[in-house]
């Protein structure tokens, strides 16, 4: 016993760190979200319910976030798919790919989509050049805007967690699949997809809390009507300077976080998570 | 109890198997073959093994019939009809793999129900298919349970009964035994065979397990390189192998290199190392050519040193090695003569008096020797 405690000092570093510039300033959000000048109050708290534009952003979050992850699960899947199927050494490369976006800035990213999708954008030019009714289409400062910025940047996380798990997949089982009578389809949906639905899980759960959570592609790619609960937390710290407010709204936004992490953590196991296989 | 997998024609002798033929198979792997021009014919019931070491190309050989893999020449045949066009998961044919291959998310019932289930076959019928092919691998009562609560034991039989419910005419099998301990090997190993002959099915079946080759099968094909160096009865193999390879592979052999001399008459005379002249049986080599005495262990007995052997030849030596094996003891016997260690094996009955250093004396019957071609480097 007395040998192996030192082991646990190489956690101190850490610990020391994550008290002092992570629990320490939660434990501050937390206190203004609850306190004034004249005491405990609750009353930030009643503002968020009271005043229908903070609800119906957290609404507008919700929905995006949701929208978000469908659409990165519908487009990740397949290529997750390709992915576990090639030989290794092709993987390696193609998932490089996938991971190099992560080596630049989001904010480069999304402005790089402005320029893109822009009315005078590329995509525009193209869809008018091609005489396509209804160009230029509206593709900024709109939910479209939005989806697009926040699905490509999210995009990576869905794969990589897919990924994990369809490689541990037994490609034997889809060969005893066809052996007992199964073409492609059935031994897909009954035996791969069903085998998958762990990564399908983490990767929704992963993208979809990252989503609720965005900032900056709302911010720039988004119209009035697509704010998100950072935009306007951001809104109160930088601008209204209202910080009671602001902790109120960052603590509601941990709460259902962190309520998200509980409920896969019941349905699918944390673990998985962090596991590379099922 | 197995009336719905095996009907009376199989009860009364007729197999329900159908025959299967590969006709000049070739597999080329990035230009080297993994499979060379194999061919054979299995008859409708048969039990064949593809035996040979790893690489050999016996399980492309398997993965071929069953689909998986694609021949680059050569054709497939079940119960005559070509299959090379048809899709694996059309061919019908049992497969049992090697690690199981059970789908994890089902139960051992979901399991065996599967290919009914892909059949079209559901309700009542399908469980009582289900629990028949269950009994008939002795699993009844564990249909409920996930493969990841099973032993090894159990999964190969789930897979065992998943390949056979749908009654497929020929069960593939892909070392199925192989991550299984020694002594549920053997019970398997028994009772897969007598599954097999119950049901008439005709079954190929792949392993590098010479002893369990020889303890199943009706036919064995010995493959090496990607070829099939010889096919035949258990005891066609192991009493007369063709080439030293297979003497080797199967059982333990001595091996003398040498020259003949003689050869007529159902006798053939080899002269070995030192001018040594060996008595062996009737063999088709001419004298003159370059050939390989064969010996099994157990066909060299020990004999008094004034004894006359009459027809059997004799030679004199020094044991080397004394292991004790159980059943029987493996000796290692120096024989200035040949120039050679003989392996000598002796069955155990009463006390064994001889011991390392001892001058013994070796006999063995010329009908026992094997003149075999010598190996052609390959």
């Amino acid at each position: 016993m007395t040998r192996r405690r030192p082991l646990y000092l190489l956690l101190a570093p850490g610990a020391l760190y994550l008290v002092v510039f992570f629990i320490y300033p939660m434990a501050g959000m937390l206190w203004r979200s609850v306190s004034s000048p004249s005491g405990l109050t609750l009353r930030f708290y009643a503002r968020l319910i009271r005043e229908p534009v903070y609800f119906k952003v957290f609404v507008n979050s919700f929905e995006i976030a949701l929208e978000v992850t469908l659409l990165t699960l519908a487009l990740a899947y397949p290529l997750a798919y390709f992915l576990a199927r090639l030989q290794p050494r092709a993987t390696n490369l193609l998932l490089v790919m996938v991971v190099l976006p992560f080596f630049t800035s989001t904010l480069v990213r999304t402005y790089a989509w402005m320029v893109l999708l822009g009315s005078e954008g590329l995509v525009n030019q193209a869809l008018v050049a091609l005489r396509v009714p209804g160009a230029p289409v509206r593709l900024l400062y709109n939910r479209t805007g939005v989806l697009i910025g926040m699905s490509y940047i999210l995009l990576p996380y869905m794969i990589l967690a897919l990924y994990s798990v369809m490689r541990g997949i037994d490609r034997g089982l889809l060969q005893a699949a066809a052996s007992v009578g199964a073409g492609p389809l059935r031994a897909f949906w009954r035996v791969f997809l069903p085998l998958s639905l762990p990564g399908v899980a983490a990767g929704c759960l992963l993208t979809f809390i990252l989503g609720l959570g965005f900032f900056i592609t709302p911010a720039l790619m988004g119209g009035t009507r697509d704010t998100m609960i950072a935009v306007i937390i951001e809104q109160q710290v930088e601008q209204l300077l209202d910080w009671h407010f602001a902790s109120a709204l960052s603590t509601v936004l941990l709460v259902v976080t962190a309520v998200g992490f509980i409920v896969y953590d019941r349905v699918v196991g944390m673990e998985r998570l962090f596991e590379a296989r099922h | 109890m197995t009336a719905a997998l095996a009907p009376s024609a199989a009860a009364a002798g007729a197999p329900l198997g159908a025959p299967l033929t590969l006709d000049r198979i070739t597999k080329l792997y990035s230009n080297v073959a993994a499979v060379r021009e194999v061919s054979l014919d299995v008859a409708g019931g048969e039990f064949l093994t593809l035996l040979g070491p790893s690489g050999s190309g016996k399980t492309t050989t398997l993965m071929i019939v069953a689909g998986f893999v694609d021949a680059d020449a050569g054709e497939v045949r079940v119960g005559g009809r070509p299959v090379s066009a048809i899709a694996p998961h059309k061919r019908g044919l049992g497969v049992v793999f090697q690690h199981y291959a059970l789908f994890p998310h089902m139960t051992v019932g979901q399991n065996v129900a599967f290919p009914l289930e892909l059949r079209g076959v559901r309700g009542g019928d399908a469980r009582r298919k289900v629990s028949d092919v269950l009994d008939l691998v002795r699993l009844s009562g564990l249909e409920a349970r996930y493969p990841r609560q099973l032993s090894g034991g159990q999964q190969q039989r789930v897979a065992l009964a998943r390949a056979l419910v749908f009654g497929p005419p020929v069960l593939l099998m892909d070392e199925p035994l192989g991550a299984l301990d020694r002594q549920l090997r053997a019970e398997m190993q028994l009772e897969i065979k007598a599954i097999q002959r119950r049901l008439g099915i005709t079954v190929v079946y792949v392993t590098h397990d010479q002893g369990e080759a020889l303890t199943m099968s009706d036919r064995i094909a010995v493959m090496r390189d990607g070829r099939i160096e010889q096919a035949g009865s258990p005891a066609d193999l192991y009493e007369r192998p063709a080439t030293r390879f297979v003497a080797a592979f199967l059982g333990e052999c001595n091996f003398l290199d040498g020259r003949v001399v003689y050869a007529g008459g159902g006798r053939t005379i080899v002269e070995i190392a030192r001018g040594f002249r060996l008595d062996a049986g009737a063999s088709g080599v001419v004298p003159g050519s370059r050939v390989v005495a064969a010996m099994r262990p157990e066909k060299l007995w020990f004999v008094d040193h004034d004894m006359t052997t009459g027809s059997t030849s004799a030679v004199e030596g020094t044991v080397e090695e004394v292991v004790y094996v159980g059943d029987f003891t493996r000796y290692q016997v120096r024989v200035a003569a040949l120039d050679a260690v003989l392996h000598v094996e002796r069955q155990n009955r009463g006390a064994s008096t001889i011991a390392r250093g001892d001058c013994v004396r070796l006999a063995w019957d010329p009908a026992d020797v094997r003149v075999l071609p010598p190996e052609s480097p390959r």
